[in-house]
């Protein structure tokens, strides 16, 4: 009968946590996608209805007209894996701390002076991807 | 149970340890009476400078020092002591004297829960927030970390865009919150999983924390159990978090 013995089993268990170290994601800021964007319709969605889809924006500043204008991102992370990084040699990872920025969206909100949105803009921020 | 467990852990090292210096497994043994409530068979014996197991039917009893203080007037004689025949050289005096204590100190700071490494909140800050009822037109937030045994360091939380707080086990954070939707993270970037949330106001929401290998360690209690949480759990004071654009 085949035995494992400690070693073998210290190694897969190695392997096993690098290799669930290296799927490590998560992101800062408002978690929003697809879904949360579809929800908001021009000339229709309020103010309130924002805090409920997005919640609290990260800026809230004021325009000419007495409106305002919102301000959410999400950030994505990864932790930094050595083999991860030589398998994307072209890739030019954010690294602090052993943390990589995978990259960013900016979503802008621009509500008028009832607090009704008025208009949005949704992009990408700075990413090694 | 615990301090079972303790004496497992202290016998087990010294077992260890001593494979290269039979005097630690001294220190060692000291130790494990200090705690001990039952007689401790002596394992092996220092005899002639090597260590042998011709300890049969030897045994310490519970709180029973092998070695009181001495005082050794000259340092290069080794101190024989009938008892038990273990010889102890005076260097040895030192490094098993330390171990004790590092061992008597990591037990105390176990049995503590290091509860003394946080502020705990001022008296009317907890006082608000054992009344349960956030200021008009906004929410409450409650995060409970539950007592783990072995996990002694303070957690960060974040909510939104900012810290929320950090507390050590057996603590929770309170702190209104604006009503809408809400992403509370544990870890100083939020790494640790999410929890999302939309609040209402006038309502509280008590989320649950404890060691876990999934990305989602929250669970979100009812009223009640929050409450009970609350009540017997001690509140940290390190909480940076304000609503932002609150009225």
């Amino acid at each position: 009968m085949k035995t494992i013995n400690g070693i073998q089993l210290t190694i897969q268990f190695l392997g096993l946590s690098l290799c669930v170290c290296g799927c490590a994601h998560y992101t800062e800021g408002t978690d929003f996608g697809k879904s949360e964007i579809s929800q908001i319709v021009k000339g229709k969605t309020t103010s309130s209805d924002l805090m409920n889809i997005l919640g609290t924006p990260y800026s809230k500043n004021p325009v000419a007209d007495g409106g305002e204008q919102w301000f959410y991102y999400c950030s994505h992370y990864s932790e930094y894996v050595p083999w991860a990084a030589a398998a994307e040699p072209n890739a030019q990872p954010i690294i602090s701390n052993g943390i990589i920025q995978q990259g960013q969206q900016n979503l802008t909100i621009l509500l008028n002076k009832d607090k009704v949105v008025v208009d949005f803009t949704l992009d990408k921020g700075p990413t090694n991807k | 149970m615990l301090a079972a467990s303790v004496l497992t852990v202290l016998i087990d090292f010294g077992l260890n340890f001593g494979e290269n210096s039979g005097k630690h497994r001294l220190g060692i043994y000291e130790a494990a009476q200090l705690f001990g409530a039952c007689r401790l068979p002596v394992l092996a014996v220092e005899a002639g400078g090597e260590w042998t197991d011709n300890s049969k039917n030897k045994f310490l009893d519970p709180r029973h020092f092998l070695f009181q203080s001495h005082s050794a007037s000259n340092k290069n004689d080794d101190i024989q002591r009938p008892y038990m025949n273990i010889k102890m050289t005076p260097q040895a005096y030192c490094p098993h004297n330390c171990l004790s204590a590092i061992l008597i100190a990591a037990l105390l700071s176990l049995m503590s829960g290091c509860s003394s490494l946080l502020q705990e909140a001022s008296p009317e800050m907890k006082q608000q927030a054992l009344s349960f009822k956030p200021p008009a037109g906004m929410a409450g937030l409650y995060v409970i970390r539950k007592h783990h045994l072995g996990h002694c360091d303070p957690w960060d939380f974040r909510l939104d865009y900012q810290d929320f707080g950090s507390m050590m086990p057996s603590y929770y954070l309170y702190n209104t919150i604006l009503p809408g939707k809400h992403f509370l993270r544990p870890g100083p970037l939020g790494e640790y999983g999410i929890a999302t949330f939309v609040a209402e106001a006038g309502k509280c929401y008590y989320f649950l924390i404890k060691p876990s290998f999934s990305k989602h360690p929250f669970t979100q209690l009812s009223e009640a159990e929050g409450q009970q949480y609350v009540r017997q759990y001690k509140m940290s004071a390190d909480e940076p978090y304000k609503a932002p654009f609150s009225p």
